[in-house]
């Protein structure tokens, strides 16, 4: 079990977000997590990266208790996430957005500076490399030089993921990947996702979606939250046949 | 002869600003850290070697203790940013500068006073030595920044979202950055009070940051070319303005007034139609194969 989550809870005021969700991510899988607007995905991303403090529960990242770690510590383990709204430092090129994503660089220390220069500059070069052919792989390669603020909502997007790859974490978590995206884009996305992320051994992700076809597509096990507890979990086939999941989305329907 | 004198004198005060400006340009041009107090660390620079030259204590070693403490104040300071944003800050920051300011009025024991301190010690070459401690402090900022490091604060400086989830260590970047900030600011203090051989708190008011924003924003905000042409246009201005008595029928009451209006217009037109400043930032650019 790469990720598991025990009674996760999270309190806003008198609002229980969440409301002891327990789930696993084993390693290797695409897990999907869905459901209707207000229950509670993102929130359960912003526990287990770190970016809210939980209100009872656990969180193990591979056999380690994490959800009393800051978020830059729970990164280094090896957890990386994305965003729903884009982060992308706009006032800096596409290429120092991926340079800056390396783990680890010796270069980021102060006192490592002057003492260990050949390192650094070692590792400037190895990382420029990764970079470039990451550059490829997102078909960048034109866009190097540029503002990251100069792209465009999906190319954000691909930039987010190509972030990641930089990072190499051991469980991507992808919010809303697709969302803003063109239908064409999206393809594109997924085509990406799958060749240059899933294929690769050992990587798992864990992925906030509302487009069934992108979670149909990719995911082997899909949760569905719906006011801050599970109430479904299985094969993306089985979730679309659940009654109780398929009622959820409708009386939101109705609702609204 | 006195107009090279002045000349002179220009020279000097323009390069200690300058250094006082990149200090700024650092923190707040490549860190986004926004500080409203940043005479305090003109201030503790200037007291150090003040106390510290007073006692007999010699001109480099004075120098890199007025650097210590200074480096040590703005470690110190981050502190406060730890559950602080952006702006809250920064206003908090004007609130510790004038804290320091007060502090060494009201205090006699501490360092004289409103009678401030002054100190008769003569630095052969002065002048060049400054230029030159100017030159490398332009030349330290911009290897920092060409360094991973450097990277890191930049990507800060946009919001603490991005760093964080790469797993940068967010605060401890901030730490660095002032602690950084407050040697080249104390440098410029040290260097302030040995050209003055006089101070006293009158000269730590909080027109001073004014005027090292100033600096910043009208050459370029992150760049530290950007940021000695700031320092050179403000100076050009701040003491062209001197002259202006000679040529117009003005009293210098009236003149000190309209010497900050005058740089009040120019931050204005900058913010209208330069608004990255007059050398706007570059971004490094790498060659893809």
């Amino acid at each position: 079990m790469l990720l598991s989550i025990r009674n996760a809870v999270k309190i806003f005021g008198g609002l229980r977000a969440l409301d002891g969700v327990s789930l696993d991510v084993e390693e290797d899988t695409v897990t999907g997590l869905i459901g209707p607007n207000g229950s509670g995905k993102t929130t359960l991303f912003n526990i287990v990266s770190g970016f809210l403090p939980n209100d009872g529960g656990e969180i193990h990242f591979k056999g380690n208790r994490i959800d009393k770690l800051s978020p830059d510590a729970i990164a280094r383990q090896g957890l990386i996430r994305t965003f729903q709204i884009d982060q992308s430092a706009v006032e800096m090129t596409v290429l120092e957005n991926l340079l800056v994503s390396a783990p680890n660089q010796t270069g980021e220390k102060l006192w490592h500076l002057i003492p260990g220069i050949r390192k650094v500059l070692f590792e400037e070069k190895q990382n420029l490399e990764k970079a470039t052919s990451i550059l490829a792989l997102l078909g960048f390669k034109h866009l190097a030089n540029e503002y990251a603020g100069n792209l465009s909502g999906g190319q954000r997007k691909l930039l987010s993921l190509g972030r990641m790859l930089m990072a190499e974490p051991d469980m991507y978590m992808l919010d809303e990947p697709t969302a803003g995206v063109n239908p064409t884009l999206i393809k594109g996305l997924l085509a990406f996702l799958r060749k240059e992320v899933i294929s690769r051994k050992g990587t798992t992700i864990f992925i906030i979606e509302h487009n069934m076809k992108v979670i149909s597509s990719i995911c082997d096990k899909v949760i569905v939250l719906d006011s801050g507890k599970k109430i479904a979990e299985g094969t993306p086939p089985e979730i679309q046949k659940n009654e109780e999941v398929l009622a959820c989305y409708l009386a939101r329907a109705k609702k609204t | 002869m006195q107009i090279l004198s002045f000349i002179n004198y220009w020279v000097t005060i323009t390069a200690i600003y300058s250094i006082f400006a990149l200090s700024l340009n650092f923190q707040y041009g490549h860190g986004g850290l926004i500080n409203f107090g940043q005479v305090f660390f003109l201030c503790f620079g200037a007291y150090t070697v003040a106390i510290t030259a007073q006692l007999g204590v010699n001109f480099a070693v004075s120098i890199i203790l007025a650097m210590a403490v200074s480096g040590f104040v703005g470690f110190l300071i981050s502190y406060t940013a730890r559950n602080m944003g952006g702006t809250y800050w920064g206003i908090a920051t004007l609130a510790v500068g004038e804290i320091v300011r007060i502090f060494f009025l009201n205090e006699n024991w501490a360092a004289g006073g409103a009678n401030g301190i002054s100190f008769d010690v003569k630095i052969p070459y002065f002048e060049i030595v400054t230029l030159a401690l100017a030159a490398l402090s332009f030349g330290f900022t911009r290897a920092v920044m060409a360094s991973p490091f450097g990277r890191v604060i930049k990507t800060i400086r946009e919001g603490d979202n991005l760093p964080l989830s790469l797993g940068k260590d967010v605060f401890s970047f901030k730490k660095k950055t002032m602690a950084i900030g407050g040697v080249i600011g104390g440098l410029a203090g040290a260097l302030f009070a040995y050209q003055k051989q006089f101070i006293n708190p009158e000269d730590f008011m909080p027109i001073e940051t004014f005027i090292v924003w100033a600096m910043v924003v009208v050459g370029g905000k992150g760049r530290d070319m950007g940021t000695l042409g700031g320092a050179i246009i403000i100076q050009i201005f701040y003491v062209g303005t001197r002259f202006a008595k000679d040529f117009l029928p003005i009293d210098s009451n009236m003149l000190a007034a309209l010497r900050m209006i005058v740089i009040g217009l120019l931050i204005m037109f900058v913010m209208m139609y330069r608004s990255k400043g007059f050398f706007p930032e570059k971004s490094r650019l790498y060659k893809v194969s």
